[in-house]
């Protein structure tokens, strides 16, 4: 039913050089889109005509929330994959996409401090939208402490990945939290009924650094998956030596 | 001369001081960017080191071999 060259691409064989082949390649390119981006967005964007010039954080909060949620879901997918098909790749990539998320997670819970200390009047509130973005980064925590927690690799992987699975409630929580429960987080502003609810020439340093942070992520995961892989086969080596 | 004035016509600022004073959310602009540097440059750094001890390690127990991974 699956082709064999699904299995080709699946095997360390022939990931380890096509992975670092790319992730050079997307390295650059995020860094450029995210330098365009956010000369753009400090430089060239008007200021907000109601919070003036506070509302240039959105050119990293926005993207870091979505891909702190974004990669969650692929870290869950990776997870399910694992415990379904028990494809050792897919373990590989939802570990080595555990620290960007967890980092992606502490960028929008400190800049959206940082942007509602003008705008709220207050850094930090018991709100829903806001608490249930600490406990993705919870989550997220959780999942490191786990992997390296267990010296036997599989029962580290069975764990982590049953926690993952756990943690996927949070991601509609998160999303929909705006929409159903009374929240001080405004709604999405580039999903909005009727197109983004956002000008032009505000939203375009914003689509450039939130497709540089996709980018970026493909290039980090990539590169950590290349590391992981690496110890495992140290690891291997030298327990055939004793 | 004509070309460098027609890019700073459209930024939002006119001196450099008033960039960075940011109306009046400098310190909050400047903060969250320095942390979202900062944080680069923490993954960033332990990522690309932890590859280059990982692959100093592999080359000295003889797994990696160089004329198979590169080119």
């Amino acid at each position: 039913m699956i082709p064999k060259s699904f299995y080709k691409i699946l095997s360390y064989k022939f990931y380890i050089p096509f992975s670092k082949k790319t992730t050079p390649w997307l390295f650059t390119i995020s860094a450029i889109l995210l330098l365009i981006g956010v000369v753009w967005g400090l430089l060239f964007s008007p200021p907000d005509y109601q919070q003036g010039n506070s509302f240039r954080i959105i050119y990293i909060h926005v993207p870091a929330a979505i891909f702190s949620t974004l990669v969650y879901l692929f870290l869950a997918l990776m997870s399910a994959i694992y415990l379904i098909w028990r494809i050792k790749l897919a373990a590989m990539l939802a570990r080595a996409t555990a620290v960007l998320g967890a980092f992606y997670t502490l960028i929008t819970l400190v800049t959206g401090a940082i942007w509602g200390q003008p705008t709220w009047g207050t850094w930090w509130t018991w709100d829903i939208r806001l608490t249930s973005q600490l406990i993705l980064f919870f989550f997220y925590l959780g999942y490191i402490a786990l992997d390296q927690a267990f010296e036997d690799r599989e029962t580290a992987d069975q764990m982590t990945s049953i926690i993952s699975l756990i943690g996927l409630i949070m991601v509609p929580i998160i999303k929909f939290s705006v929409y159903y429960f009374e929240s001080i987080h405004q709604t999405s502003t580039i999903f909005a009924s009727g197109g983004p609810a956002i000008p032009p020439s505000m939203f375009y340093p914003l689509l450039l650094t939130i497709f540089a942070t996709f980018v970026f992520s493909f290039a980090y995961v990539g590169k950590k998956s290349l590391n992981l892989i690496y110890r495992e086969q140290l690891q291997r080596h030298y327990m055939r030596q004793q | 001369m004509s070309f460098w004035s027609s890019i700073t016509e459209k930024m939002a600022f006119n001196s450099l001081s008033e960039f960075l004073a940011m109306g009046k959310h400098g310190i909050h602009v400047w903060m969250s960017y320095g942390f979202f540097v900062l944080c680069l440059v923490i993954l960033l750094v332990s990522l690309f080191r932890e590859t280059t001890s990982l692959e100093k390690e592999l080359k000295r127990e003889g797994l990696l071999d160089d004329t198979k991974t590169e080119k």
